[in-house]
């Protein structure tokens, strides 16, 4: 099949936007989940919804599995090919900001568009894109879009699904819809966080929101996990809606101050907490005593506040580069995103730390409080197997923990292949009949992005694989 | 205007079934699928009651017994409820707990269930950011047209664990499947709130300062255009949160204090003007609103909210033609119908969907089964 699939892309594509070269294909091999690696048959660079929707017919009609693939940031082995043969439809060359509707405050932008880039482009008409992903500087809008993705200010504007207006998306069967929010069932809401299993966005219309007038950001540190996760919880009781809560460790602390991302966190404290206010001067003005007075009431070590820009990208720079800075804990790290009721933070935080140390694994947690959205994070050397058992078992049992919690093994991360076999786990065998069935409707052949999500061979327990980190014992 | 259970004899209706529980829920529409029987689910049946198209329904399947809030996390600030759940008790029982759903109250909502406001999904005046009603649902449990009993969703604020499909159940009209339980996000009663409004001016006055405040209030919970008797227009504003902001913004908007105090925050409604014969529900883009005024019949009423969902009445809009983009679609007057026509391919994917979640349940609601849409 190789060779006729490479010689009907060689005529509809310039042969510098294809690869097909095992050298190259090898950095298609994961995304930013790298347990599970599987190489691509070849990597396509479209640069239109027509040459996508040219690409995706063709493998239709050849019956070659396909997927979209922006710039491999995910954390869940969504953009990883999930079956053998498959090829990439590479959009990071799509990255256009197509129009920026000032009035109306929403913008039109190719897939391929970097996340931040949407926000500077906007900045000149006081507006930004809110949903700030930690990889923002790297990850694109389409798969954004894709996953769902959220972002520490997502607490106060929601997640990516929240500002999706409108797609242009190529169905897994080659036809082109325009969707757009508006009456009637919420299609665009149903196909934002498909992990690309539905087909391939090629057009997205965003929301765009006012730049807030002022911006007021608090770091304080603590001697207790409890007393950060405490003041997070009354700070949310009292009615103030923050524009973030977050909550770093004292391993993260460590990384992060050893690191590049060095911000001043206090080296001494279990937890620092960031809070943020945004908006106008009056309504920052109206809730700062209130949010310090809680702040205060639990003792920091150290409270600081801020409103320079400069100041407050310096106590951010800490908290966005907290997973970079992991590099320094071990070779490889395996980042969890299990939710759970923001009143269940601290016995869920106690627990992982019982069952990092029953696995001798290495666990920092960084996390988006205000949410109940744990990123519990493995650090091990993927190159040791008793490590890689170790973290995959420390793993299955922190993602459980959050279910019985009455949370989710994924907050923003997606399933991907990473957690497909634990959606059994969160779902009956008829609800993923049903996740099934509607695939079907956008992807009838079930050639677009396959082994994501659910498993696909039948029941939960046939689906499992020794192999992947996801596999539940039971 | 009686409801549809009352009307169901003149309507054709043959069965109108009350399952008291779910289980029973279920075993009905297992029953009336095996029979292949077209169904549509009601509430109370206030909302379809204004002469929504039943097409080949004859039975009527009622969620109104289904009325318990199933739990009520304060901490986590969610909620279950039940779709038969009467939104006066759900608004009593959460306001009591000092809580709030975001983008309610509603208009005439003593007489109407929380399914039944979901699947209809009005123009909400606090739609800015996650106000929206599609953002509220957290997740659903539903039984399909084959009788499938499935959830999907959570019960937490953050969660991407399969497709959303709770999104296919807003604004869905009761189509597809029947809900059984709704988990839905809730926000910590304000402290303050107080409504300010603009003085009555001619409309085209009127909207350049709705363009201006939209902009500018991006702390206020509703910035709504209101249209007057005699071509005239007011400004609403909402604003929610601590008593340092609503008396600043008292103080410094220049728009004048109708109302002030916590029990603001249920009391406005943002009430559409009123009866009338036609009434048009939809979104048009804001910059479009002058474009709209021209065509408009003159002595209509309405609302419009800032993010360009709107709500007008009129004895007739035969001459009106909305802008580009916009989606309408005609709720009263003449039987509910769409307006804006859907694309053909998206009609074709309704189809599929309709298909997948066997086509019984209340066939022929949703624009892309109408002639608008083929």
């Amino acid at each position: 099949m190789k060779a006729p699939l490479l010689a009907r892309l060689e005529r509809m594509l310039p042969s510098q936007r294809i690869l097909a070269d095992r050298a190259s294909l090898m950095a298609y091999e994961c995304d930013g989940f790298p347990l599970e690696r599987q190489s691509p048959v070849a990597v396509v660079f479209p640069d239109s919804t027509d040459e996508v929707r040219e690409i995706v017919s063709l493998c239709n009609e050849l019956s070659v599995p396909f997927l979209a693939r922006g710039s491999g940031t995910s954390l869940s082995g969504s953009a990883t090919p999930g079956a053998e043969g498959c090829v990439i439809l590479a959009l990071a060359g799509m990255k256009r900001v197509l129009e920026i509707d000032v009035e109306n405050a929403r913008a039109i932008v190719q897939p391929g568009l970097i996340n931040q880039r949407l926000s500077e482009a906007a900045a000149p008409f006081g507006l930004y894109y809110a949903p700030d992903p930690s990889s923002q500087t790297a990850c694109t809008l389409g798969g954004n879009v894709a996953l769902n993705s959220g972002g520490p200010h997502c607490f106060k504007y929601g997640m990516t699904t929240d500002h999706v207006l409108g797609l242009t998306i190529v169905l897994g069967s080659g036809e082109v819809l325009k969707l757009y929010e508006g009456d009637g069932p919420d299609l665009v809401g149903l196909v934002t966080g498909h992990e690309g299993t539905f087909g391939v966005v090629t057009e997205i219309e965003l929301r765009l929101c006012p730049a807030p007038a002022a911006v007021r950001t608090w770091l304080a540190s603590y001697s207790s996990m409890d007393a950060a996760c405490n003041a997070v919880t009354e700070i949310v009781a009292s009615g103030i809606v923050p524009a973030a809560l977050e909550i770093l460790d004292r391993l993260t602390i460590e990384a992060v101050e050893a690191s590049v991302y060095a911000a001043g966190y206090p080296t001494d404290a279990a937890a620092v907490l960031l809070v943020e206010l945004d908006g106008t001067e009056l309504a920052i003005d109206a809730d700062t005593p209130e949010v310090e007075r809680l702040l205060s009431a639990h003792e920091p070590l150290d409270l600081e506040s801020t409103d320079d820009p400069s100041q407050r990208a310096r106590l951010w720079k800490g908290r966005k580069g907290a997973f970079g800075a992991m590099g320094r804990l071990d070779n490889d790290l395996y980042v969890l995103d299990g939710v759970v009721p923001r009143s269940r933070l601290q016995p869920v935080l106690a627990a992982t730390i019982a069952i990092a140390e029953r696995h001798g694994v290495k666990l920092s947690n960084v996390f988006h409080a205000g949410d109940g959205n744990l990123h519990p994070n493995l650090s091990f050397d993927s190159r040791n197997d008793d490590q890689r058992r170790r973290v995959i078992a420390a793993g299955a049992e922190i993602l459980r923990l959050c279910v019985d919690e009455g949370g989710s093994i994924t907050g923003e991360h997606g399933v991907g292949n990473e957690k497909m076999d634990y959606m059994g786990y969160m779902f009956s065998e008829t609800d993923l009949e049903v996740f099934r069935d509607i695939k079907s409707c956008f992807d009838p052949a079930g050639l677009c992005n396959p082994g994501k999500i659910y498993p696909t061979g039948g029941s939960c327990a046939e689906g499992k694989s020794a192999q992947r980190p996801g596999a539940l014992d039971a | 205007m009686p409801d549809l259970v009352e009307r169901a004899p003149e309507l054709g209706i043959e069965d109108v079934l009350k399952p008291e529980d779910s289980a029973r829920l279920r075993d009905v529409v297992v029953d009336l699928a095996r029979q292949q029987r077209a169904f549509c689910p009601v509430g109370t049946g206030s909302t379809l009651g204004r002469g929504a198209p039943l097409g080949p329904c004859r039975a009527l399947v009622s969620t109104a017994a289904l009325d318990s809030i199933t739990r009520l996390d304060r901490d986590d600030l969610t909620c279950g409820v039940q779709p038969g759940l009467s939104v006066e008790t759900f608004q009593h029982a959460i306001t009591e707990a000092g809580l709030a759903f975001e983008p309610g109250p509603f208009a005439s909502a003593a007489s109407r269930t929380i399914g039944g406001i979901l699947g209809e999904a009005p123009p909400s005046s606090r739609g800015f950011d996650r106000a929206s009603l599609r953002s509220q649902v957290l997740g659903i449990t539903a039984i399909d047209g084959n009788g499938r009993r499935f959830r999907c969703g959570g019960n937490v604020v953050k969660n991407v664990a399969g497709y959303d499909v709770s999104k296919l159940f807003v604004g869905s009209g009761g189509a597809w499947f029947v809900v059984t339980e709704i988990q839905l996000r809730l926000v910590i009663r304000p402290h303050a709130c107080v409504l300010l409004c603009s003085a009555s001016a001619a409309r085209e006055e009127s909207v350049e300062l709705w363009r201006k405040l939209r902009r500018e209030l991006v702390d206020a919970r509703a910035v709504d255009l209101v249209f007057e008797p005699n071509d005239a227009a007011r400004i609403e504003v909402l604003v929610a949160g601590s008593a340092r902001l609503t008396e600043g913004f008292a103080q410094g908007s220049g728009l004048d204090v109708v109302s002030d105090g916590p029990e603001v925050w249920h009391e406005w409604r943002g009430d559409p003007a009123g009866p009338s014969s036609v009434v048009l529900r939809g979104r048009l883009d804001p910059s479009a609103v002058p474009k709209l005024l021209e065509t408009l019949p003159s002595g209509c009423l309405g609302r419009i909210h800032a993010r360009g969902a709107f709500e007008v009445h009129s004895r007739a809009f035969d001459d009106t033609r909305f802008p580009p983009r916009s989606i309408v679609r005609r709720i009263a007057g003449e039987g509910e119908a769409q307006v804006t026509p859907v694309a053909d391919g998206v009609a074709a994917l309704g189809g599929r969907l309709s298909e997948c979640f066997g086509p019984l349940v209340t066939p022929g609601r949703l624009s892309f089964d109408t002639e608008a849409g083929a």
